[in-house]
């Protein structure tokens, strides 16, 4: 018996040795290929009109290209498939911005059994070339309530007549149709979009990714599965090369594209993307498998910056998202401001990023993100006397006047407070870090409890104070004061100021860079300190790994233009 | 035999109505839906969305419709689908081919809008199976022996090497021994490949981490099992009559010592074959597991659904085959 485990044992171990020499051998290098990963789940989709998450967003960047695009690393808008736009006051308030196309980009598709990417023809032998038609069917299909897009409601907003279309109900009887919604093809390389609310920002709403074109001859022919390797036709730089389910997803060098200042041709020949945990990530980038990892898992942060080769790989910067805690103003004690403030002042931020997140993040006095467009910057709030960061003795003070408010003698007698939170060890460990905080210098000693992220999207707003975070849609200011915290917003804290939504409007309508910069900040004003809604604590950093032979840029929204990426391996 | 069977597969339909029905309910009563973002969307948005796929309807309906699509064949044109919502598992072309029957439709998946639920364990399924299979010849491989030598050298350095290897196995979980022999292996030593699937080398590690605390068990259970049957009268008859002992090792302490060993044996296939979330997570391997834990977090309601079902007629499966396994194992144990 023994002596046939022993040999058992051998033969596995030869089997073993064999197998694992023969992948290494076996391994096909492909040069000029980038390899990264883009988190652990399967890209959710490739349609303009559904796509909501960042996977799905990065790939429609690289294959579709919007009437604008965003400098990757300015943010700034910038020329996509519209080489010029004139923008006409129509006079009854009124104003429509008049897209010219580029023309000669023809829709391709990789076919696999040429292994090349080839243009779309249509049944006459015609190549199909993009046009402001597809533009407009692609207009059409996202605002369709039929359609179920998630994000069809921002550019709804940004047309005449596209709101009470969108928010119909599509199984009633539509009163408002598609033809009284003011955009539309005026000829093959002409496009035309009305709004009744210039502002700023609607060239970049105008170029997001579910006001891109669309294949209508494609998504007729395949319906729901148009979006599939064998069905996808794209304009892009890249194309989609292979979509292994749950595996990897890959774009190839789009030859047919022409290039534009902001979106020039590509370098590489494909990027593969890898769905991979964090750990697995860092573990294939360090075994040289990946040249980049995006998400570089934060339990690793430590031991990277102690290792001489991973640090000096290892990139900090900007991230695009802002994280807070927010208060339910009208659940009890949290209806007291003076209370609020002195839980916001109690927040040692500095503490949290140094010792807690340890990321490189920065600790943040005021909600919007300052490296968007208009946002205030954080010297000038400083010379305003702007913002609210850590003060104990202010903190004192301000619950000293709560109390008192509420006539209580201490604060034994405020009613249990919980903080919640999602699911998550990094929000729990920080949650833990402010527990302390609070506890340390107000004396309060509040309960932590955490949920899915499902039961706590629907629960947060019965809670006192919740963890909350805001990443951008559009590099601007508007899209975080006013899309989260007007009284049309998104918040939960059930924030609604009449002197909030008076600024954070009229900097929309002002096209004074600077001016706008001083709306939003006496805005912050209101939000973080007058009336205390959140507590603003850190703005995301972005880290990243990439091996020395790649040049590459480092978006400020988190979607790579890998278009400005080289190997020099 | 046969009624026996019969019986047992009734009684797997039953089972699997029942876990349908409470997980249909279960999941629809916890809050949150699959189109929740952070982002607050309009409340006509998500109205307009779960009308698109049906969510709007009374919770009975919904369920009455999906338990339909799955049991209820249906005629259709042939051909692939065109939707995901009308993807069968099962496709038999009439004659005359212009219409063929259908059978088995899970559903969308509410998440990955071009994938069916269908299309998921077509491409997916197949991947869990073989690391499950992997993950027991694993287990088995080296939790019998071990089991077995510790047994046969009770009290000696084999045995406390062996149990002590076996403890260890039992206490370290996949999420610490998975990282840890990508490490090794793949960073380090450069032997084996880190993530993925595909090649023979990429079921080592998996399987490995997946099996390892399957192995564990088995070479305990093993071990005082034979323990026991060595000690039973009719081992020390038949060394007494001068049987040989191999022929009594074989013949008689295997035989009787392996019926508890089966008895787990069956929800430990069960086990390897579903329970590789973590598994297929830390290695990135495109399995049904590693969809499963997401859909649960996404709220991706068929997915849920599709996949508890699944694993549920799986269990049941391995334990009947279990009990079929124990008569012949045990002549005394008839089927009643």
């Amino acid at each position: 018996m023994q002596r046939v485990i022993r040999t058992l044992g051998l033969v596995a171990m030869v089997a073993l040795l064999v197998v694992a020499l023969g992948v290494i051998s076996a391994q096909d290098m492909m040069d000029n290929v980038l390899r990264t990963e883009i988190g652990p789940s399967d890209v959710p989709t490739l349609d303009p009109a559904l796509a909501t998450d960042s996977s799905s967003i990065q790939m429609l960047n690289e294959t579709y290209i919007g009437l604008t695009m965003l400098d990757d690393e300015t943010a700034a808008t910038a020329a996509g498939i519209a080489e010029s736009w004139d923008v006409v006051d129509n006079g009854d308030g009124t104003t429509t911005y008049v897209f010219h196309l580029r023309e000669g980009i023809p829709w391709v598709k990789y076919n696999a059994d040429t292994g090349a990417v080839e243009e779309v023809v249509d049944a006459d032998g015609n190549v199909r070339y993009v046009t402001a038609h597809d533009l407009e069917y692609g207009w059409a299909r996202t605002l369709d309530p039929m359609t179920g897009g998630e994000y069809a409601y921002v550019l709804a907003y940004e047309i005449v007549g596209g709101a009470d279309y969108h928010f119909q109900d599509p199984e009633a009887e539509m009163t408002v149709t598609r033809d009284d919604v003011l955009f539309g093809a005026v000829d093959d390389y002409t496009f035309e979009v009305t709004t009744d609310f210039p502002k700023e920002t609607q060239l970049s709403i105008y170029g997001m990714w579910m006001a891109r074109p669309q294949p209508q001859w494609a998504i007729e022919e395949s319906g729901e599965l148009w979006i599939e390797p064998e069905n996808f036709v794209s304009y892009g730089p890249f194309a989609l090369w292979e979509w292994n389910h749950d595996e990897y997803i890959s774009i190839v060098k789009n030859p047919f594209w022409p290039g534009t200042d902001n979106n020039p041709v590509p370098q590489l020949d494909g990027v593969v993307f890898n769905f991979l945990d964090s750990v697995t990530a860092l573990a294939e980038y360090e075994a040289g498998n990946l040249d980049d990892v995006d998400d570089v898992d934060s339990a690793s942060i430590p031991r990277i910056e102690a290792d001489p080769t991973l640090s000096q790989e290892l990139v900090i910067e900007d991230g695009s998202c802002s994280y807070y805690y927010g208060f339910s103003l009208s659940v009890a004690p949290m209806d007291n401001v003076h209370l609020r403030r002195a839980f916001s002042y109690a927040v040692d931020r500095q503490q949290i990023v140094d010792e807690v997140t340890q990321g490189g993040q920065t600790p943040a006095t005021y909600f919007t993100l300052p490296s968007l467009n208009a946002a205030p910057q954080p010297d000038a709030m400083e010379e305003l006397g702007f913002g609210i960061g850590y003060d104990p003795d202010a903190a004192v003070e301000e619950l000293d006047i709560a109390l008192e408010d509420m006539g209580l003698g201490s604060v034994d007698e405020l009613p249990p407070i919980t903080l919640l939170y999602n699911t998550s060890e990094g929000h729990r460990r920080i949650a833990e870090a402010i527990r302390d905080q609070w506890s340390d210098l107000l004396g309060i000693e509040v309960q932590l409890t955490n949920q899915d992220f499902g039961v706590y999207l629907d629960q947060r707003a019965e809670f006192p104070v919740w963890r909350a975070g805001w990443c951008f849609d559009y590099p601007d200011a508007h899209n975080f004061l006013f899309d989260v915290f007007s009284t049309t917003g998104q918040s939960d804290t059930g924030y609604s100021s009449e002197a909030f939504d008076a600024l954070v409007e009229q900097a929309a309508a002002e096209t004074d860079t600077a001016r706008r910069q001083e709306l939003y900040a006496e805005a912050e004003q209101l939000l973080v300190y007058e009336d205390a809604a959140i507590i603003p604590i850190y703005w995301y950093s972005d880290l990243e790994l990439t091996k020395p032979y790649v040049e590459r840029t480092y978006a400020v929204d988190n979607a790579e233009q890998y278009e400005n990426w080289s190997l020099n391996r | 035999m046969g009624r026996f069977i019969a019986r047992r597969i009734l009684w797997m339909f039953l089972v699997l109505f029942v876990v349908s029905l409470v997980t249909f309910f279960l999941m629809r009563a916890v809050p949150g839906g699959p189109f929740d973002k952070e982002r607050d969307f309009p409340d006509s948005v998500i109205e307009n969305i779960e009308a698109r796929f049906g969510l709007d309807q009374p919770l009975i309906i919904q369920y009455l419709r999906y338990i339909g699509q799955i049991v209820v064949p249906t005629v259709t044109e042939p051909g692939p689908p065109r939707s995901t919502s009308e993807d069968y598992l099962f496709t038999i072309n009439l004659p005359g081919g212009e219409s063929a029957l259908r059978w088995m439709n899970f559903g969308p998946s509410l998440v990955n809008r071009s994938r069916s639920v269908t299309d998921m364990f077509r491409e997916n399924l197949g991947v869990t199976f073989q690391l499950g299979i992997a993950a027991i010849i694993v287990a088995v491989a080296i939790g019998l022996p071990a089991g077995i030598v510790a047994a046969l050298n009770r009290n000696t350095i084999w045995d406390y090497v062996g149990m002590g290897i076996a403890t260890v196995g039992v206490s370290v979980t996949a999420i610490t021994l998975g990282p840890f022999l990508q490490y090794l292996l793949g960073v380090e030593l450069k032997l084996l490949p880190i993530s993925g699937w595909g090649t023979a080398a990429h079921y080592i590690m998996p399987a490995f981490t997946l099996g390892f605390a399957q192995a564990a068990i088995i070479a305990r259970l093993t071990r005082a099992s034979l323990l026991q049957v060595l000690n039973e009268d009719y081992i020390r008859t038949a060394r007494a009559k001068g049987l040989n002992g191999r022929r009594i090792l074989w013949m008689h302490v295997l035989k009787n010592g392996m019926i508890p060993v089966v008895t787990v044996l069956g929800p430990i296939t069960a086990f390897l074959v579903t329970g590789s979330f973590v598994t297929e997570q830390i290695f990135a391997i495109p399995g049904i597991g590693r969809a499963y834990v997401q859909s649960i977090g996404n709220r991706d309601y068929t997915l849920i659904m599709g996949t508890t079902l699944l694993f549920a007629f799986v269990l049941v499966l391995a334990n009947t085959i279990v009990d079929i396994s124990y008569g012949w194992l045990d002549p005394r144990i008839r089927y009643e």
